[in-house]
């Protein structure tokens, strides 16, 4: 496939994207970023597949700022607005700039996603952010045995600890990469369950095949260089892009897993008249002691 | 002969000897609120209803009927709050969460003499609203009498309604306001103290309100520039609008103040001067 053709596609994708976000549907806004990643991996460049992987945590962290109803709404929407419009539309664009980007719009909106103890608790600390982000990243290499027990969490459960550590006290870009190539690794993992269902049992082949490798991957990637700027940032993309495409075959081969919801039950408040009489109802029902017929 | 709930609080109490009546209806009740209630509206269908267009033309109307349709117009009136509440309800069910919030959950009440609220009518004899039928209100859905004769579709399909979210209030950022907010962080913590004051205060209020900042500038003069929050009310009566302006000027430098007390020197520079620019404007007919 041409590689421009993939571009103009993307470019649409993100238009669409656009659109839906200034629109507050961020439900769309995330379907079109899927749908930017799953036309970025028909092309043969991996640093197509960005755009659409942004955007795609650009949606959820405004559905979240969303649903939680925060006050400052507009204003948070504001850094959304100014990064989407950052986003690069011209086909020879720098890579490292698009990281860098998207990194300084986590960490202006990491405090509108506080809540108010942690916003008025909690200061910077990055050199404790880096040292965690070494200690999990190691702590991922030596309990990588775990992603064979079908019901671990652990990359979900490391991708909590990134997020909380880098919304309370910031983080470097190399934390933002880590935890960007983790959530891509997770969702292949998420597929990769489907075969614990199968016969001869393919679960922990399939786990020592697909996902394992990357751990050291995205190790090296993360944790080699001695500063930001060191990162190899087209590496970081190859890794990106492989997980990208794998997990967009495996929507194409399985389509939307079945996730487990937890019931969020809203009630519906009766008005107090109404709650007046049929206490009255209840208490008089109660008091006269009425006996169900047999 | 006692109700389904009757019977239940007997079982409970049964269940439950220690338990006083009061603690059993109260239980009852929050069980109701949080389990029965929601699941019976959102299996319900939404209750169809003309359109704003339609609501209007059956409002002026109503202007030339006779008196002695006064009746059949309250009982309609009864019927669109009551559909207007349902979806109100319906659409916090979906979006918002509701515990622990309260809902303008008005009484429905009769209508006044006064009412300029936009009522639809004209009756004929293959209406439901005949009066034979004014009983199943509550259940049948309304069929417009004119439906085939408008040019235009009066009617917001039911599946379309559901999605809209009563939004009362926005806040939005304009233009040079929107580039300030994310390059300046002494501007953009004022941005938002003020939306989130304002957003608190005004936010619950059953009245439509949007604000809207914005920069506005001179073209002949360099220097002059203005922020401005723009207030646009609903609210018909003059004295109430000027009260509502009062107190979103008040909020708007209570939260200039607020950045300020907790500003560095340099800061503080930059905050006076913004102080110096800013103005709250009500839009007025």
């Amino acid at each position: 496939m041409e590689d421009q053709d993939v571009f103009q596609v993307v470019r649409e994708d993100i238009k669409a994207a656009t659109k839906a976000f200034e629109e507050n549907d961020f439900d769309n806004m995330n379907i079109f970023a899927n749908r930017a990643m799953a036309n970025a991996i028909m092309g043969p460049t991996p640093k197509y597949v960005l755009h659409g992987f942004f955007l795609k945590n650009v949606s959820m962290i405004y559905r979240i700022l969303n649903l939680r109803k925060i006050e400052a709404f507009e204003t948070a929407k504001a850094h959304g607005r100014d990064y989407i419009k950052s986003l690069p539309t011209y086909r020879d664009f720098d890579e490292r700039k698009a990281w860098e980007d998207f990194y300084r719009f986590n960490n202006k909106i990491r405090k509108f996603m506080m809540d108010k103890y942690e916003e008025n608790t909690y200061n910077e600390n990055l050199r404790f952010s880096d040292d965690a982000l070494q200690w999990m990243m190691q702590y991922l290499l030596n309990n990588d045995q775990t992603l064979l027990n079908p019901n671990n969490r652990l990359l979900r459960g490391l991708l909590n600890e990134i997020a909380r550590i880098f919304r309370v006290h910031g983080g470097s870009l190399r934390m933002d990469i880590a935890a960007s190539l983790i959530e891509a690794l997770d969702r292949c993992y998420d597929y990769i369950n489907v075969y614990k269902e199968s016969k001869s049992n393919r679960f922990e082949e399939k786990v020592k095949e697909e996902i394992i490798p990357y751990l050291k991957r995205i190790a090296n990637v993360v944790l080699t260089p001695k500063s930001d700027e060191e990162i190899d940032i087209s590496a970081v993309d190859t890794i990106l892009w492989e997980l990208v495409k794998k997990w967009r075959e495996f929507f194409i081969q399985y389509m939307e897993l079945p996730r487990a919801e937890i019931p969020v039950e809203r009630a519906v408040r009766i008005p107090e008249e109404a709650k007046k009489k049929i206490s009255e109802s209840l208490t008089k029902a109660l008091e006269s002691e009425v006996i169900p017929e047999k | 002969m006692p109700s389904l709930t009757q019977l239940v609080a007997i079982q409970i109490a049964k269940a439950n000897p220690a338990a006083s009546n009061e603690d059993i209806v109260n239980e009852l009740i929050s069980v109701i609120e949080d389990s029965v209630l929601p699941n019976v509206l959102r299996g319900m269908k939404p209750i169809p209803r003309p359109s704003i267009t339609q609501l209007k033309f059956q409002e002026l109307m109503m202007k030339r009927a006779p008196r002695r349709r006064k009746e059949y117009y309250e009982r309609l009136h009864y019927f669109y709050r009551l559909a207007n509440q349902f979806d109100y309800i319906r659409a916090q069910l979906e979006e918002y969460p509701l515990s622990g919030t309260t809902y303008p959950l008005e009484p429905i009440q009769s209508l006044s003499k006064e009412s300029t609220v936009p009522l639809f009518l004209q009756e004929e004899p293959t209406s439901q609203w005949d009066g034979k039928r004014s009983e199943s209100v509550e259940t049948e859905p309304y069929k417009p009498p004119f439906r085939e004769r408008w040019h235009y579709d009066p009617w917001i399909s039911s599946e379309e309604r559901k999605k809209v979210r009563p939004e009362q209030f926005s806040f939005s950022l304009l233009g040079q306001v929107q580039e300030r907010t994310v390059s300046d962080p002494v501007f953009e913590r004022i941005v938002e103290k003020i939306e989130t004051g304002v957003r608190s205060s005004f936010a619950p209020s059953k009245s439509k309100l949007h604000l809207q900042m914005q920069i506005r500038r001179d073209q002949e003069i360099a220097d002059w520039e203005k922020l401005i929050v723009t207030i646009d009310s609903e609210e018909t009566d003059f004295d109430k609008k000027m009260d509502l302006w009062n107190k979103i000027d008040a909020e708007v430098m209570k939260a200039i103040g607020e950045v300020e007390a907790r500003a560095t020197p340099d800061e503080r520079k930059i905050i006076s001067s913004i102080k110096r620019k800013i103005f709250t404007d009500m839009k007025l007919p």
